[in-house]
């Protein structure tokens, strides 16, 4: 347990405003590929970092806190999906031309975009399930504790997710 | 379900067509039945090019001013209240950066919502502070861009700040206009994109 | 004769430099990712089916060196100059690359064209103009200052101007276009999902736009023109604050012989209707900018 989480949880906002610098970026990152938009990320992003904030105190430190904030993020999530129902989503990413040059170019930004839209548009489930195993590295066993759905599930769900994103990018 | 019937089904179920009584078995079976897993890992394994996504995303505009207000305002209760739906922008487009080198514009054309004049406040400190600095990174670039290209990048912001202030004043004449607040958002959005854009320019090789 | 009295005149005559003529030609894979740097001058893309790339063209004395490298899945090519920043001679490159290759361009002044291309173009100018033809998958391009122009069913297209114009020719897929000053002007339009946005630059979009689609228009100033089918099936929203708004597809006039019926400008509410079943969205909002919704 950082020095920082400890003084987050005495209540030093300061502390907790560089938690929230520190973090912001992977815990955003996460919740822009669950909800697919932006708008509804950015909302998601400060939902999580206020319940941070709230429930800090219930943190021991078992796991490092960026997974714990990823928690939050897809408890966070999944009460918006039961709170709205399915809205829809418009969903397109972009490659900005030309800001950073890429040596290699083994993945130009037309993959990227190809990927991140394919994804986007994966059904609810399979999406969540290959964001939290293929993007951040989950294990299925993890990734049903935080979901709250079976590991059979899971993994049935990253079949799906793995098999539509290759047939969406062919 | 049989290992053999899972394989027979996995196609539908990556379909969605197995109805719901079959795909619950399909995931029940993968629950203990790791040679099935195995099998369908290897038809369909990782995609190759994920590994090259971002796992870090900063979001457009500066969140923390909005969360803090937040937390003051929470500080003491105990009990977790579900803020309103703050709109971030009504504007159609933000910008994402990616550590990567691939910025991702994610495009939505909802209906813009209502914002309280609270938030456009915020909103605008947020853009402003943005502006400032993207302005005083053109500044370094200058020696690098032509006259001449300084020069239109000058006439498209005076043409921005015009229609900024225009907006600005007319919301200051009727500030619970929501159409008026998502306007100046909108214009600060376009202010801070050209910015974007001119800096690049300067700093491209 | 002393060849220290010669040396002086020797060194005066000094022989012209002579115009640099490029013609090379490397093999390449298909969806090769190779980038083009010409900053002034001219760069013409061309697709074709072969698995190579073919360059030809001219470089001016002063203008620079050609430089050309790459294999297999990669190349770069272009114009490489002393002083990156100020005008120099125009270079010309003519550029054969495999149809399905993902490019990115950079241009200063330079114009580009580009066609027969079913890749990806990214494509970057201060004020060249920029012209391509041809149904790519992905499609950007940025100037600051000089004219795009997009004719064919792009999947997607990224266009942004300043004080150019955008021109859209048959825009099919999903396509997002904002300018400062510069028009936007779209002609047989039948997207999907388009975004087309202006400060004071008029906005003219023909056409339709596919049910489930979405067009939405913003603009401070300008004047937005939308000629549409009279049967569109579709959602409107428009709202302009301080300026008018006219609908004419009904063909119901005022009684005045006025083929367009005046809504009345909101100051604090968007105008909504449906026609037919709704199934399209069309989205106007401007400041002061007059919005006419018309027939074609």
């Amino acid at each position: 347990m950082t020095e920082l989480v400890r003084r987050a949880q005495a209540g030093d906002s300061d502390a907790f405003a560089a938690l929230y610098r520190a973090h912001v970026g992977k815990v955003h990152a996460l919740c822009l590929r669950l909800a697919g938009d932006a708008h509804d990320a950015a909302d998601l992003t400060q939902d999580v970092f206020i319940r941070a904030w709230e429930s800090l105190g219930s943190f021991r430190g078992e796991s490092a806190l960026g997974t714990w904030l990823h928690r939050l993020a897809v408890n966070a999530f999944l009460g918006t999906r039961r709170a709205s129902g399915r809205r829809e989503r418009r969903v397109v990413s972009v490659a900005e031309p030309g800001i950073h040059e890429r040596g290699g170019e083994t993945v130009s930004p037309g993959t990227k975009l190809d990927l991140e839209w394919a994804i986007a548009k994966l059904p609810d489930g399979a999406r969540m399930v290959f964001v939290l195993h293929d993007i951040e590295g989950y294990q299925h066993g993890e990734i049903a504790e935080m979901t709250g759905i079976a590991s059979g599930t899971s993994k049935a769900q990253l079949f799906r997710a793995r098999r539509l994103l290759r047939e969406a990018l062919e | 379900m049989t290992c053999q019937e899972l394989r027979a089904r996995a196609d539908a179920y990556a379909r969605g067509e197995l109805d719901p009584a079959d795909a619950a078995a399909f995931e029940a079976h993968l629950e203990s039945c790791s040679a099935c897993e195995a099998a369908l890992s290897a038809s369909d394994g990782p995609l190759p090019d994920v590994a090259g996504l971002s796992r870090s995303i900063e979001p457009a505009a500066d969140l923390w001013p909005a969360i803090r207000e937040r937390v003051a305002a929470r500080r003491g209760r105990s009990a977790w209240i579900a803020p309103p739906r703050w709109a971030l922008a009504a504007a159609a487009v933000l910008l994402i950066a990616l550590s990567s080198g691939v910025t991702a514009v994610l495009l939505t054309s909802r209906e813009p919502r209502a914002m309280a004049t609270g938030n456009i406040s915020a909103l605008e400190a947020q853009y402003s502070a943005v502006s400032e600095d993207l302005t005083g990174a053109l500044e370094q670039a200058r020696s690098r861009l032509s006259p001449e290209t300084m020069a239109t990048i000058e006439r498209n912001l005076r043409i921005i700040d015009a229609a900024l202030d225009e907006t600005r004043q007319a919301l200051a004449r009727d500030p619970a206009n929501p159409a008026l607040g998502q306007m100046v958002v909108a214009a600060w959005r376009q202010k801070v994109d050209l910015l974007r854009r001119a800096t690049a320019l300067g700093t491209e090789t | 004769m002393r060849l220290h009295r010669c040396l002086p005149a020797l060194l005066l005559v000094a022989p012209l430099a002579a115009q640099q003529k490029i013609e090379r030609r490397i093999a390449i894979a298909p969806d090769a990712s190779i980038r083009i740097h010409n900053l002034v001058g001219s760069i013409r893309i061309i697709g074709w089916d072969r698995d190579s790339i073919a360059v030809t063209g001219s470089v001016p004395p002063g203008a620079g060196s050609f430089y050309m490298g790459g294999a297999g899945r990669g190349a770069k090519l272009g114009i490489e100059r002393q002083d990156e920043v100020k005008q120099g001679q125009p270079a010309t490159l003519e550029v054969r690359v495999p149809r399905n290759a993902r490019l990115w361009v950079k241009s200063a002044s330079a114009t580009v064209e580009a066609s027969g291309l079913t890749g990806e173009l990214e494509c970057s100018s201060v004020d060249g103009s920029i012209r391509v033809e041809g149904s790519l998958r992905l499609v950007i391009a940025e100037s600051m200052e000089g004219n795009i122009n997009v004719a064919g069913a792009m999947s997607v297209a990224r266009l942004k101007g300043g004080g150019g114009t955008i021109t859209l020719r048959g825009a099919r897929g999903d396509v997002l276009a904002t300018t400062v000053g510069g028009a936007i002007v779209a002609t047989d339009g039948a997207i999907t999902r388009a975004h087309l946005e202006t400060v004071s630059g008029t906005i003219a979009y023909d056409g339709t736009v596919s049910p489930r689609g979405t067009l939405d228009v913003a603009t401070h100033s300008g004047d937005v023109t939308l000629r549409l089918p009279p049967d569109i099936s579709a959602e409107f929203d428009l709202g302009s604050f301080d300026g008018s708004i006219l609908y004419g597809l009904s063909g119901k006039g005022e009684g005045k012989g006025k083929s367009e019926e005046a809504l009345k400008p909101f100051r604090g509410k968007p105008i909504s209707f449906s026609t037919g079943a709704g199934e399209a969205r069309i989205i106007v909002r401007s400041f002061k900018g007059e919005i006419r919704i018309l027939k074609p």
